[in-house]
């Protein structure tokens, strides 16, 4: 028996017995055929073996149908009680939403303390002799809320307890006064310590919530540990 | 008497999807009803003969749940025995996992396409039949995908998880063993 030697036609048998071919390959392909020994027996199996191969297994349609329509008809209603969010995702929205939330009060304190460019101090609150003396090197932030005065009025107070809180940008130190306290030589302050710890105040990531919740007490201890690492 | 072109008489897969999103549940029976035995002929092909419906079922099912990330690159049927091969594989892994005893998996071979044969009408198409069932599970799926389907080799390596070339060589290759078991 010869061999083929048109490949391309002969691996077009199978669509020539499924019936596939429009009119012009039909014939091209069976005038090949006619002319190919190869492709003549090879045609013959084909449609021998076809519907062997048809046969197959049986199954009941309207069964996997019935499984389908139970499947998608219960779906919706999953849908439209809860629906599909992969826990990465859950996550990835939790982080954003914190981050999204850090972000505005960052903004917020930012814009609310940087008309004023003024030192915070609380009182009650304890500075070390460091701080309140000429060798400030880092900063004290003050988490809860503040008492702000202008930098135009120094008042003067015992050091052990007034404490600095951290103004922003290049803007003056001046010492504020408390409700019934007084700074105590943060006048003294020379230009380089100013410089100094306006410079590690700038250096925070993130400014402590001006009215923190018991919720997050711990995450302002960790950034306040953390801001103080440096001393 | 409406006139009535003929997609809306016999309205082709893609219409029947689209019916079934808006609503429609008939339109899944019908696509169920035209690709089911495709299916099964499939499943069967690649090795799965005591579950096939389960399979056909499964796919199917999976199919209509996930039919969202279908985008219409490879024809439905396709998509379809692409989701039955995965399956069928994934059965395949698992009765790995569970140690099946390999004369066992044996054993059911031979009991299945016994009970295959019993559908097969002829003792020509027994010997044939028989032929087929000499092939490896990729190239009989192959062979079986190219006669009684249809499919292009393009199609068919979406379906089998191959290559457009390695498919033809599959099919041809299936061809030959095929031609000289009946020749022996």
């Amino acid at each position: 028996m010869s061999e083929c030697t048109n490949g391309e036609l002969r691996d077009l048998l199978p669509e020539l017995v499924n019936g596939t071919l429009d009119a012009e390959m039909r014939e091209r392909v069976e005038a090949h055929v006619a002319s190919c020994e190869e492709c003549t027996a090879e045609l013959a199996l084909l449609r021998s073996l076809r519907p062997a191969l048809m046969r197959g297994p049986m199954v009941d349609a309207r069964k996997i149908a019935a499984a389908v329509h139970a499947q998608t008809s219960a779906q919706p209603r999953r849908d439209a009680t809860r629906p599909r969010i992969s826990t990465p995702l859950r996550i990835a929205i939790a982080a954003a939403a914190l981050f999204a939330v850090s972000a505005i009060g960052y903004a917020v304190v930012r814009r609310g303390g940087g008309s004023e460019k003024v030192a915070v101090v609380r009182a009650g609150d304890t500075i070390p002799r460091d701080v309140a003396h000429e060798t400030v090197t880092a900063p004290a932030p003050a988490p809860a809320p503040v008492v702000v005065a202008p930098r135009t009025s120094p008042v003067h107070a015992p050091p052990q307890q007034v404490a600095v809180a951290p103004p922003h940008g290049a803007a003056p130190i001046a010492a504020a006064a408390a409700s019934d306290g007084a700074l105590d030589n943060l006048s003294d302050l020379s230009d380089d310590d100013v410089r100094t710890l306006t410079a590690s105040l700038d250096g925070l990531s993130s400014v402590p919530d001006a009215d923190p919740s018991a919720e997050i007490d711990p995450l302002g201890a960790s950034l306040d540990d953390n801001s103080a690492g440096g001393t | 008497m409406t006139d009535q072109s003929p997609s809306e008489l016999v309205p082709d897969d893609a219409a029947l999807i689209a019916r079934w999103r808006g609503g429609e549940e008939r339109a899944a029976t019908a696509l169920v009803d035209r690709h089911a035995q495709h299916v099964a002929r499939f499943v069967a092909s690649l090795g799965e003969r005591d579950e096939v419906e389960e399979v056909v079922q499964d796919t199917f099912v999976r199919a209509f749940g996930s039919l969202d990330s279908f985008r219409g690159e490879s024809s439905f049927r396709t998509w379809l025995l692409t989701i039955a091969r995965n399956l069928v594989r994934d059965r395949q892994r698992g009765r790995k996992r569970a140690r099946v005893h390999v004369e066992v998996q044996d054993g059911d071979l031979v009991s299945s396409s016994d009970a295959l044969e019993g559908t097969v009408a002829t003792e020509t198409e027994q010997r044939l039949y028989a032929a087929v069932e000499t092939l490896s599970p990729m190239q009989r799926s192959i062979f079986t995908l190219r006669v009684t389907e249809g499919l292009s080799y393009k199609e068919i390596a979406l379906a089998v998880g191959s290559t457009e070339g390695a498919a033809r060589v599959h099919y041809h290759n299936a061809m030959r063993a095929i031609r000289e078991k009946i020749d022996e």
